[in-house]
């Protein structure tokens, strides 16, 4: 290994390690991520056939909403909660055949929730391995077969109750504090990519359907769309010296119905929000092949809460990783 | 394991001699064959594969060009165009002025072959084959140039 290279190596390990730790614990409700994960993560999926590649990626967020009713010595109460989220998604990607690429996301999470009463306040923290999910993506139309420069492809999502965690935590399950949904999940998508001389333009819709959990919630179906705009940093400001970072600006939206609790309507739940996305990608001196892997910071700022049902605030959602294309 | 044995074959090209290499062939602006070789007196042929979406491509390719100028008889470039109609090739080398001859790898089969993403560069000295993947630092192409033998204008 080149001096270069394992110094970006190990760079890229110290990042990642600090901003996993740097959030602290936080919330799982995966339902609350912006964006198309598989867009704005791991780039665009009508890669060779025979490609794989690994995406690491850290990623921290954390609302403040009305509680579900918390019961006490028998006595509901109303109240406001607080959750933060960290997530470890480990994306593996893999294209066997042409068109066809299958992507397997395996999440570590860790939740944190603080919920308030009056004067008094509770915190509760779990953590553990969230929902694994496995997205097919088929490329079904491409403008040629060698090294597309536009193409649409369809998307098929299966969420699996991996995060599945009922246990009691100060004498209570809670819904929002398991590491997953709890549930089967579904979703389609649709994306198509234009790649131009100056970087590259994307679009994605994705709708999500989502169903009852182990601890009676039903997380609202979700639609998310994204649209965004890539282009390396020294062709935007005409300075050779920084081709190797790529810089990035999306909108993410999205739209979530009412969560459902014991056949109730949640009202502190669902609502649509709109996101600012800017990211930076920064293109490492090596790879575990020929292509050279890359880090991607990442931030989602909402751009209003006025959408959103009742009681939400939502704060920025920030995300560090490192992809290894091979 | 396709993608393994071709990193292990290319690995085994890489040690061997250049004279043993299977030929590298790409496509005229007329259609016909034409072989990519190091040439007797040459110290190194530069394989630059592109296309026209390639931002990095835009930037090296005229880089490239200078190269291929002020290394003549030395350093031999090679532009290879991957999986565009010669027409859309041809309207990118006009957009940008470039001079080198059009090549083209429409298949994408001499591609394939020794890198994955763009923009690539095969580098084939009389050591053997390297690949570096773009965007090339600058700074690192001018010494490897110089390591060739051919000192080139720093970049601005």
């Amino acid at each position: 290994m080149s001096k270069p290279c394992a110094s970006a190596s190990l760079a890229a390990v110290c990042v990642l390690t600090i901003a996993s730790f740097a959030g602290g614990p936080a919330s799982a409700c995966s339902v609350c991520l912006p964006g198309d994960p598989h867009f704005s993560n791991t780039g665009a999926s009508a890669t060779e056939q025979g490609s794989f590649s690994l995406y690491l990626e850290t990623r921290g967020y954390s609302k403040r909403s009305g509680g579900l009713p918390h019961e006490e010595d028998g006595v509901e109460h109303e109240t406001d909660e607080e959750s933060r989220g960290n997530r470890l998604d480990l994306y593996a990607s893999w294209t066997p055949l042409d068109r066809f690429t299958f992507t397997l996301d395996v999440p570590v999470v860790w939740t944190h929730i603080e919920h308030f009463h009056h004067e008094e306040r509770t915190r509760s923290t779990l953590s553990g391995l969230g929902d694994i999910a496995l997205a097919t993506s088929a490329v079904l139309w491409r403008d040629r077969p060698v090294l597309p420069s536009r193409w649409l492809e369809a998307r098929v999502w299966l969420k699996a109750p991996t995060g599945r965690d009922d246990t009691k935590v100060d004498g209570e399950r809670d819904p929002h504090l398991q590491p997953g949904t709890g549930s089967w999940d579904v979703g389609v998508g649709l994306a198509g990519v234009q790649r131009l001389d100056w970087g590259s333009l994307y679009g994605s819709v994705f709708r999500r359907w989502n169903n009852d959990g182990s601890l009676d919630y039903e997380y609202g179906d979700v639609w998310l769309a994204s649209l965004g705009a890539e282009t390396p940093l020294g062709h935007l400001l005409g300075r050779p010296g920084l081709d190797s970072l790529v810089a990035g600006f999306g909108l993410d939206f999205r739209y979530a119905g009412y969560d459902e609790h014991e056949g109730e309507r949640y009202d502190d739940s669902g609502g649509a929000i709109l996101y600012a996305a800017p990211s930076l990608r920064v293109k490492l001196p090596c790879g575990v092949s020929e292509q050279p892997a890359s880090l991607r910071f990442a931030v989602q700022l909402p751009l209003g809460q006025t959408w959103l049902h009742n009681e939400q605030y939502e704060k920025a959602v920030w995300s560090v990783g490192i992809l290894a294309p091979f | 394991m396709r993608r393994w044995s071709r990193l292990f074959a290319l690995a085994l090209a890489t040690a061997a001699p250049a004279a043993a290499e299977p030929p590298l062939e790409a496509l005229g602006a007329d259609g016909a064959r034409v072989e990519l070789a190091l040439g007797a007196d040459e110290a190194a042929l530069i394989v630059h594969f592109w296309a026209s979406w390639c931002p990095e491509c835009v930037r090296e390719l005229p880089r490239l060009e200078g190269v291929a100028e002020r290394c003549r008889g030395s350093i031999r470039v090679a532009a290879v165009n991957v999986g565009e109609s010669a027409a859309a090739a041809e309207s990118f080398r006009a957009r940008y002025g470039l001079r080198l001859p059009l090549l083209r790898d429409p298949d994408g089969d001499l591609w394939r072959r020794f890198a994955r993403g763009l923009p690539a560069n095969l580098i084939w000295t009389r050591a053997g084959r390297r690949v570096v993947t773009g965007p090339g630092d600058h700074a690192e192409w001018d010494q490897r140039l110089a390591e060739l033998g051919c000192e080139v204008a720093k970049s601005p």
